[in-house]
């Protein structure tokens, strides 16, 4: 089945190249997510550290939504 | 108000003109629900600072995957007039498996609007009012909106409700912390402030954040908020500020589950064993204008929440199982009959409200490769999105009834493995 919206599919950021660099990205930022599970920190450490992560990554976010400006 | 709701695209998506600020407010406000004040807090008091990596994936989930796939989906949502969000899979999966996707979120999404009532229930129970009728009150709240004034009404309520949630949630923590003496959770007992611990084993944790993740591609109700705003630099604006409230949100809810859970060790709160009712317990300590703040923050969620839903729902049963695209009564009949089928689930609290959302979220899992598929390829076949929403809906709700985890995985990954699966093969034959 193919839609007339077939051609949508052409204008993927960075193509096949992009989405691979986007699935890296998705695949580290759950490891980085993970890393309390495995080394286990002491007091608030754990605390800080996922809300110091997930405010870096909006951060990051933030920047990169910014490009959608140019 | 009903000169301005003439068609479906107006009553459902007030016509794709809202603003970055609005809409992120509204997202914001679809997302977070009874299930942050009251599941959430709770969950944080009684299992620990695991919650907060739970609910965090969630956040940073939702902004990796807006980032990439939501300039796409509002895109592509314009230029083939997109309502409902199983007209997405409709576009290249055929009608049928558009109008399976809108019955099974319509299954599955029942469990978690359930879970915005029960909240406002519990809270007025604290106040006397009975159980069941607090159910009704809600339910009626909720349908009333919706009729009322479509996305538009719901989207401007909803952002001047954001900004409740977050300033009471603001002024319960430093409540908490000034008058009840909290000192940052610091001394509290080590295994709640660790991962793992008793609950929070790392299978407990990829069981609850798996469909968590994947929240924003596979609920619908936020899914139709990335059609609504006016242009892209409105859309990279919703998800900025959103991201900015869910973070601001999320450390607040937390910090107050730790904080109370720290004051229960050294005997000035109450230990709660139901942990749906912390916070309904807390608010009976606090002073009478933060108890008002509080309660309006905690009902304006849900309400949001649970209006978001039905409203989206009824736009997929108006459209995608009944095939009415232009009136907009066939929307309002199934506002009413969705918030009814709503108001009986909730009306037995079948369960804690964070397992009862995370068990919808699991359900809608079995979509994500048929939105994937197409966002992502140019040929796709209407059996494999059949087939693949049919098992993983049938995994996820069998293992869920009879609590399996074959091999120690969790039924969410396995939901999600056999949906994939079974979309790929099929897609392999159908080609």
């Amino acid at each position: 089945m193919v839609s007339a919206s077939d051609n949508f599919n052409s204008f993927s950021p960075g193509g096949s190249h992009g989405r691979w660099l986007r699935a890296i990205e998705g695949l580290i930022i759950v490891s980085l997510m993970s890393v309390p599970f495995i080394v286990r920190m002491k007091g608030i450490g754990t605390y800080f550290y996922w809300v110091g992560l997930a405010l870096l990554y909006l951060l990051y976010s933030y920047l990169e939504v910014r490009r959608w400006e140019d | 108000m009903r000169a301005r709701t003439r068609d479906q695209e107006d009553y459902f998506l007030a016509r794709r003109r809202l603003g970055g600020l609005v809409s992120s407010l509204t997202y914001a406000a679809t997302t977070y629900s009874a299930f942050m004040m009251i599941g959430l807090v709770g969950l944080t008091y009684s299992t620990g600072v695991g919650a907060l990596g739970f609910e965090l994936l969630y956040l940073v989930g939702t902004l990796f995957l807006l980032r990439y796939y939501a300039p796409r989906i509002w895109e592509l949502s314009r230029k083939e007039k997109i309502v409902s969000p199983s007209e997405l899979i409709s576009l290249k999966h055929g009608r049928n498996s558009g109008r399976l996707s809108a019955v099974i979120s319509l299954f599955a999404l029942i469990p978690y609007t359930s879970v915005q009532l029960i909240g406002v229930a519990l809270l007025l129970n604290r106040f006397g009012v009975p159980f069941h009728t607090g159910i009704i009150l809600t339910g009626f709240i909720v349908a009333l909106w919706g009729l009322l004034g479509g996305m538009r009404g719901i989207a401007w309520t909803d952002a001047f409700q954001g900004g409740i949630m977050l300033f009471s949630a603001l002024a319960l923590v430093s409540w908490v912390h000034l008058h009840l003496g909290g000192s940052l959770f610091i001394g509290t007992e080590e295994k709640i402030l660790e991962v793992p611990n008793e609950f929070w084993t790392p299978v407990k944790f990829i069981s609850l954040a798996t469909p968590w993740f994947f929240f924003s591609l596979t609920n619908p109700q936020v899914l139709q908020r990335v059609f609504v705003p006016k242009n892209k630099l409105a859309l990279g604006r919703m998800i900025v500020l959103f991201g900015s409230f869910g973070l601001v949100y999320t450390v607040l809810v937390t910090l107050l589950g730790l904080e109370l859970r720290f004051l229960t060790e050294n005997g000035v709160f109450p230990k709660i064993l139901d942990r749906d009712l912390v916070t309904p317990t807390l608010l009976g300590l606090v002073p009478e204008w933060l108890l008002i703040a509080v309660s309006l923050s905690i009902v304006a969620a849900a309400i949001t929440t649970a209006n978001s839903i039905v409203l989206t729902l009824s736009s997929m049963l108006s459209r995608d199982v009944l095939g009415e695209k232009r009136r907009v009564v066939v929307g309002k009949m199934g506002i009413v009959g969705l918030t009814i089928m709503v108001m009986a689930f909730a009306s037995k609290r079948p369960d804690y409200i964070v397992e009862l959302a995370v068990l919808s979220s699991t359900i809608l899992l079995c979509q994500l490769p048929s939105i994937l598929g197409t966002i992502h390829l140019k040929k796709t076949g209407k059996h494999s999105s059949i087939f693949s929403m049919i098992s993983g809906f049938l995994t996820s709700t069998l293992m869920a009834i009879y609590s399996l985890n074959p091999l120690g995985i969790p039924y969410s990954v396995w939901t999600l493995l056999i949906s994939l699966s079974v979309y790929l093969l099929l897609l392999r034959l159908e080609r």
